[in-house]
């Protein structure tokens, strides 16, 4: 007795649609990556030019303080703005005193990073604030 | 066999070997072109659409002893239009031309006038813009209201204390490359090294970003820190200026230094000219930006006699009490068939007996006269190059001179040389070589290397330049001695009103001739004095010269600016000050 069997039908297996999922998706992938990668690069260098710019920026700044604090520029305001004048006779008194440092006149490089500005230093504490206020109303523990 | 059979036979063959014989010519162009002419192709491609760029380093800047600049290099903005772009849209481009010249307050037919259409490289409008005119024109061009204008940072030359010490400074041209002074003789530190990126361009010549590599990182120029102080600098500039005034003189110099390192200190000439970037040459002023205390020799006078006299000294032939006859005048025998050379005192006077020490003060060139022919030519042109004369001091500016004088191997060379040169007479030399001369003097015997230079500060590190000993010229019994002696020169009574209160100082004046092709210009002289503070252990060297003055003796022209610069030195060196000295 014959068995008839029903022809199978080949149908393309889940793999294969997986395999030509990703090849069809693999070029747009590519292609988000380097839209993604190009667009960052072109942020990072406007950041860079920013930055050269602010650091340019600064360093004029640091010129026109040393500008505000040259010999000729304090001699100018003295004598314009102030009226002061030579002094014919110089007195020089002696004293045993140190000598104040002076501040780092030096200006940053190129590239060199700014410090940070120092916190100012914080005032009394509201329990010696109240303490002071106390004692000047003449009540003293 | 059908008729016509083998005709399409050979048709067929035909078209057969045609599209062979296409085959073969398209085969062996492409061998010609992917093998033969491969790098050329390659070539041509590469220069097509790779970049190099160039990445300037930022010049260093130079700074005084204490560290404050005096020339420093910053990024200003420069704007400029390109031609080709503002062409490309004639309405928006004569829009973008005027609003540009509204904002930089000039004429839209001063920019029109820079705009050539076929010209695709930016045209400099403006440089050097300050800070918030920049950032509107910035602005403006992100927008879009600018087409056709660019703007972008460029190098500028900047010195915060204007135009201090130019000569020694120097500046740089437009190719930023140091010319003259400093800038030229530490433009290799101060440049640095130029770095490189390479990049591609797309189709329209527009930058791949990711395609961006640095393949040479920028050296930064080094920061240099002179010996130079600012307000020394400052006031001998005053003083000179005050002083050439007052005398009527042609110009002059103040130089000052300090003994024991042979650091300067202050270095002021007159006349001169005032830096700038760019650099401003005005007609027939070339001369004026040479640092003439070291490229020009001048005669020193009277000065020279320390040298004649400390050598003498060191020798034992005299002491401070030898004693002279000076009658004023003095006769030497030249060659046969010469006429004898007379030697008379500045004054023309006899002082008649007097000691070494009076030989100085009365300033006697009889009494040097007895001196140098004690010494002999050897031993007196030994002691000259001993001192440094008829050699560059190897300071570290550009154009140096070694002086010029004649010795006794020379043809020319006469016994009137002797005499004469040993007080500063025939002999030229630098105003640097003099007073590194009387420092030693002051360094107890030891001869420095001047310097200006302190440190070096780059990005490998800081170096520092240290003092250099040349050679030890006199013992510092014999420096002493003389020092005393130069005391008594300051302190006598016709200087009296020239004495800085508080301290002692040691010091010569010197008043010698201007020389010319023709012999010697009557009523015309360099007056200088040299001095060094305080004499019992100096802690500076000061000469101070003084050409062409009205008056025409050192000791009354530059004495008094002596007095007036010495007192500064003292106040802001603080240089203990004695109420007891004289």
């Amino acid at each position: 007795m014959r068995i008839l069997t029903t022809p199978r039908v080949r149908r393309p297996s889940r793999v294969l649609l997986l395999v030509l999922l990703l090849l069809a998706l693999a070029p747009p992938a590519y292609l988000l990556q380097t839209g993604g990668a190009l667009t960052t690069g072109y942020e990072i260098q406007k950041l860079e030019r920013e930055r050269t710019t602010w650091i340019n920026r600064n360093q004029q700044l640091e010129v026109e303080i040393a500008r505000a604090r040259s010999l000729i520029w304090v001699e100018h305001e003295a004598v314009h703005r102030l009226g002061m004048q030579r002094p014919n006779q110089h007195i020089a008194v002696r004293m045993e005193a140190p000598v104040p440092s002076q501040p780092e006149p030096r200006l940053l490089r190129r590239g060199a990073e700014p410090t940070m500005a120092a916190p100012i230093e914080e005032g009394p504490r509201w329990l010696d604030a109240l303490g002071a206020f106390f004692a000047s109303l003449g009540w003293s523990s | 066999m059908p008729a016509g059979s083998g005709s399409f036979r050979t048709r067929i063959i035909l078209l057969g070997a045609l599209f062979m014989g296409c085959a073969a010519l398209l085969s062996y162009r492409l061998y010609v072109f992917q093998w033969v002419e491969r790098e050329q192709y390659r070539e041509k491609a590469t220069r097509n659409h790779q970049r190099t760029i160039s990445v300037l380093p930022q010049r260093g800047s130079i700074f005084d002893a204490n560290g404050n600049p005096l020339a420093v290099s910053v990024q200003l903005d420069a704007v400029s239009v390109t031609g080709k772009d503002i062409a490309k849209d004639p309405l928006k481009g004569s829009q973008s031309v005027q609003r540009l010249a509204g904002m930089l307050g000039i004429q839209p037919q001063d920019i029109q006038g820079l705009v050539d259409p076929n010209r695709e490289d930016p045209v400099l409008v403006r440089d050097q813009l300050p800070a918030a005119l920049s950032d509107q024109i910035r602005y403006a061009i992100d927008d879009g209201a600018l087409p056709g204008v660019s703007i972008d940072p460029r190098p500028v030359r900047q010195y915060p204390e204007g135009s201090i010490a130019p000569q020694l400074l120097g500046w740089i041209g437009r190719d930023r490359k140091g010319l003259a002074g400093l800038e030229f003789s530490f433009d290799e530190e101060l440049r640095g090294e130029p770095g490189t990126i390479e990049t591609e361009a797309d189709t329209t010549d527009k930058e791949i970003i990711l395609a961006r590599r640095i393949v040479k990182v920028p050296r930064e120029g080094s920061d240099i820190v002179l010996t130079l102080d600012r307000y020394v600098q400052r006031m001998l500039e005053r003083e000179l200026a005050e002083a050439v005034r007052a005398n009527k003189a042609s110009g002059g110099q103040i130089l000052v230094m300090e003994p024991s390192t042979g650091a300067i200190l202050g270095m002021a000439s007159l006349p001169t000219y005032t830096v700038s970037d760019p650099m401003q040459i005005r007609e027939g002023e070339e001369m004026l930006h040479k640092a003439v205390s070291i490229t020009n020799q001048y005669e020193p006078g009277s000065v020279m006699k320390l040298v004649t006299m400390a050598s003498a000294i060191e020798m034992g032939l005299v002491t401070p009490s030898t004693m002279v006859n000076d009658t004023g005048i003095v006769t030497f025998k030249n060659a046969p068939g010469q006429p004898d050379t007379t030697i008379k005192n500045w004054d023309l006077r006899a002082n008649g007996t007097i000691s070494m020490t009076e030989v100085l003060v009365r300033s006697s060139n009889v009494g040097t006269a007895f001196v140098a022919q004690k010494l002999g030519k050897e031993n007196l042109y030994r002691y000259l190059h001993q001192f440094g004369f008829g050699e560059v001091t190897g300071v570290q500016l550009p154009g140096e001179v070694p002086g010029t004088m004649r010795v006794p191997s020379d043809r020319d060379w006469t016994i009137v040389d002797q005499v004469t040169n040993a007080y500063g007479q025939g002999i030229a030399v630098t105003p640097i070589q003099m007073l590194n001369a009387v420092a030693a003097i002051g360094n107890d015997g030891v001869l420095m290397r001047p310097t200006i230079v302190k440190q070096i500060d780059g990005p490998d590190g800081v170096r520092r330049i240290e003092p250099q000993e040349i050679r030890r010229v006199i013992s510092p019994e014999t420096a002493r001695t003389l020092r005393e002696m130069m005391v008594t020169v300051i302190d006598q009574p016709a200087l009296i009103q020239q004495r800085i209160p508080g301290i002692r100082v040691a010091g010569k004046t010197g008043t010698a001739d201007f020389p010319t092709n023709l012999g010697y210009t009557t009523g015309k002289t360099f007056a200088s004095i040299v001095a060094l503070l305080p004499a019992e252990k100096p802690r500076l060297a000061i000469l101070i010269r003084l050409d062409a003055p009205e008056a025409i003796y050192g000791g009354t022209v530059a004495a008094p600016v002596l007095k007036r610069v010495g007192s500064e030195l003292v106040a802001y060196y603080r240089i203990p000050t004695n109420a007891n000295a004289r």
